[in-house]
């Protein structure tokens, strides 16, 4: 932005940033573009429309299932089941992470057993959880749990291990009790980590979702999309994808709004961790 | 001065791992400081300074020996000294004045009554502006300060510096040194302060204590006569610049 290089020699320290305005020109650019060859492509042939549909049709199936009620009841459906996963998950996670710094040795037992059960394919107990819990909201709220509750628990576990040791010597010299160093000391060193769990587990926790609605389900997103599939009601497989897409996008900006607000609690200004000096 | 034999370090020993693999980091170190007085521990790195200080803190229990605190033993007991480590250790996530007052947000002691008590003494550290600042805000020497006033207000007699001033330059170093000068003759507190650097150690202290490359051991306890206050010249005056060659032979003799 500010032009202010003089006395510098051509080329040196004139990389400039590219101009923000030209940035987000070139990214709406983009997605006009495709849309565009998408729609241009369809209605001429080039592309086949029972498969791949075009923009406006998409446009227009989603408007007339909207219309119906059928569409915002889906939304509201996958989104709570969704969300409610995403929180509860994080939420056991984290508390199961973090209290791992009051028993080292609970932290060692558990440490391969974490690794052990992120790497399992939950997503395959899908068929289980169903006749367990019901084709109901309560198996796709499970599956959504299931799927953040370990990396949430990784990522509180791990802050609580980067905990600067001088800094626990400090707490110790001023006869911090446990309970005091972990509330003063533990938790807000463990929140950075914990945050940047929450991106990650936002996706997870809608696959969840979706896997849960895929296997049984009366209702949600992905049963629409599995619901349309067998019919071979294509639009409508896009109309489903196209919104999920929408709503996995507002979910990952709502986290990102909330890392935001939680870096304001416990690392005012959205500063960094002190270097050490 | 009053109040003889006020601190008292006995025979104190620290061995880490056995057998073959065992590190003396101390050996038999004893010393005693009256109440009030400024003692530097001088010495090589890896004269096991910091092992010294963790035990006399509480933190690190000895191989052998015992600390005694107006006749009590502290070993193995934390609080009843102050601490200050290395690093300044400031909570990023905490303002200066909410660092300075760690102590009393752990212990419990509402702020508004310690807040005059911060107040003053940022003020008095030049830091009267920054109590709303974080950590990161601040320079080297502002947070060092920071750290400074959050030991004195521990309220601790006894205050253990660990190399506060070592990663300074030297024109920061220079002027937290007067400061740290007028706060202990305000305060009346009992100092033990490491150092490596000869010259600090002198125009600080009323005692220096020298030790030993590994393990620590005590190679001489000098007083030094210099008259208070002092000032920055008095590292011309005979005195200081004969007591200056007696320490940097001595040492110089324990590197090589």
């Amino acid at each position: 932005m500010s032009k202010k290089t003089a006395g510098l020699p051509a080329g040196v320290m004139e990389v400039r940033p590219p101009a923000r305005w030209l940035v987000a020109l070139g990214r709406w650019g983009v997605l006009v573009l495709l849309l565009g060859l998408w729609e241009v492509g369809g209605r001429f042939g080039l592309i086949d429309r029972f498969y791949f549909s075009c923009p406006s049709e998409i446009v227009q199936t989603a408007i007339t299932k909207w219309n119906t009620g059928d569409l915002g009841r889906d939304i509201a459906y996958t989104a709570t089941s969704t969300l409610l996963g995403f929180f509860l998950g994080t939420a056991v996670g984290t508390c199961i992470g973090l209290l791992f710094w009051f028993s080292r040795s609970a932290a060692r037992i558990a440490d391969p057993w974490l690794i052990v059960i992120n790497a399992l394919p939950k997503l395959a107990l899908a068929p289980i959880l169903v006749i367990l819990f019901g084709i109901g909201f309560s198996t796709k709220v499970v599956l959504a749990f299931l799927m953040t509750v370990v990396v949430a628990a990784m990522s509180a576990s791990g802050g609580v291990a980067s905990v600067d040791p001088a800094l626990t010597s400090l707490f110790y010299s001023l006869k911090a009790g446990r309970l005091k160093i972990f509330l003063h000391l533990v938790v807000p060193s463990a929140m950075r980590s914990v945050t940047t769990g929450l991106r990650v587990n936002i996706g997870l926790s809608m696959a969840g979702t979706i896997v849960g609605e895929f296997v049984a389900s009366d209702r949600g997103l992905g049963r629409m999309i599995v619901y349309a599939g067998t019919t071979f009601d294509l639009k409508l497989v896009w109309v489903g994808v196209t919104v999920l897409s929408l709503l996995s996008l507002a979910m990952y900006l709502g986290v990102v709004g909330l890392e935001k607000l939680l870096d304001r609690i416990w690392a005012p200004a959205g500063r960094q961790q002190g270097t050490p000096s | 001065m009053p109040g003889n034999e006020y601190l008292r370090v006995l025979h104190l020993s620290k061995t880490y791992g056995a057998g073959q693999e065992a590190t003396h980091a101390i050996q038999d170190i004893s010393f005693t400081v009256d109440r009030g007085r400024f003692l530097s521990i001088l010495g090589p790195s890896g004269c096991g300074k910091s092992t010294l200080f963790n035990i006399m803190a509480g933190l690190l229990s000895p191989t052998g020996g015992n600390v005694l605190l107006n006749g009590e033993s502290i070993v193995g007991k934390p609080g009843h000294v102050g601490y200050m480590l290395q690093r300044d250790l400031l909570l990023p996530w905490r303002t200066i004045e909410d660092n300075v007052m760690l102590a009393q947000t752990l212990r419990g002691v509402p702020r508004r009554q310690v807040r005059p008590r911060a107040r003053a003494l940022m003020q008095k550290c030049g830091l009267a502006g920054d109590g709303d600042r974080y950590p990161d805000q601040l320079s080297g020497g502002m947070r060092q300060r920071a750290a400074l006033i959050r030991t004195l207000l521990t309220d601790k007699d006894v205050l253990l510096l660990d190399e506060p001033f070592g990663a300074l330059d030297a024109i920061t170093r220079g002027k937290l040194q007067q400061m740290l000068m007028t706060l202990w003759e305000e305060n009346h507190k009992t100092i033990l302060f490491v150092t490596h650097d000869i010259e600090e150690a002198l125009l600080l202290s009323d005692e220096v204590l020298v030790l030993s490359h590994r393990p620590g051991q005590v190679l001489e306890h000098l007083t030094v006569e210099l008259p208070r206050p002092r000032r920055s010249d008095i590292m011309f005056t005979s005195e200081f610049l004969r007591l200056r060659s007696h320490l940097s032979d001595m040492l110089t003799r324990e590197v090589t």
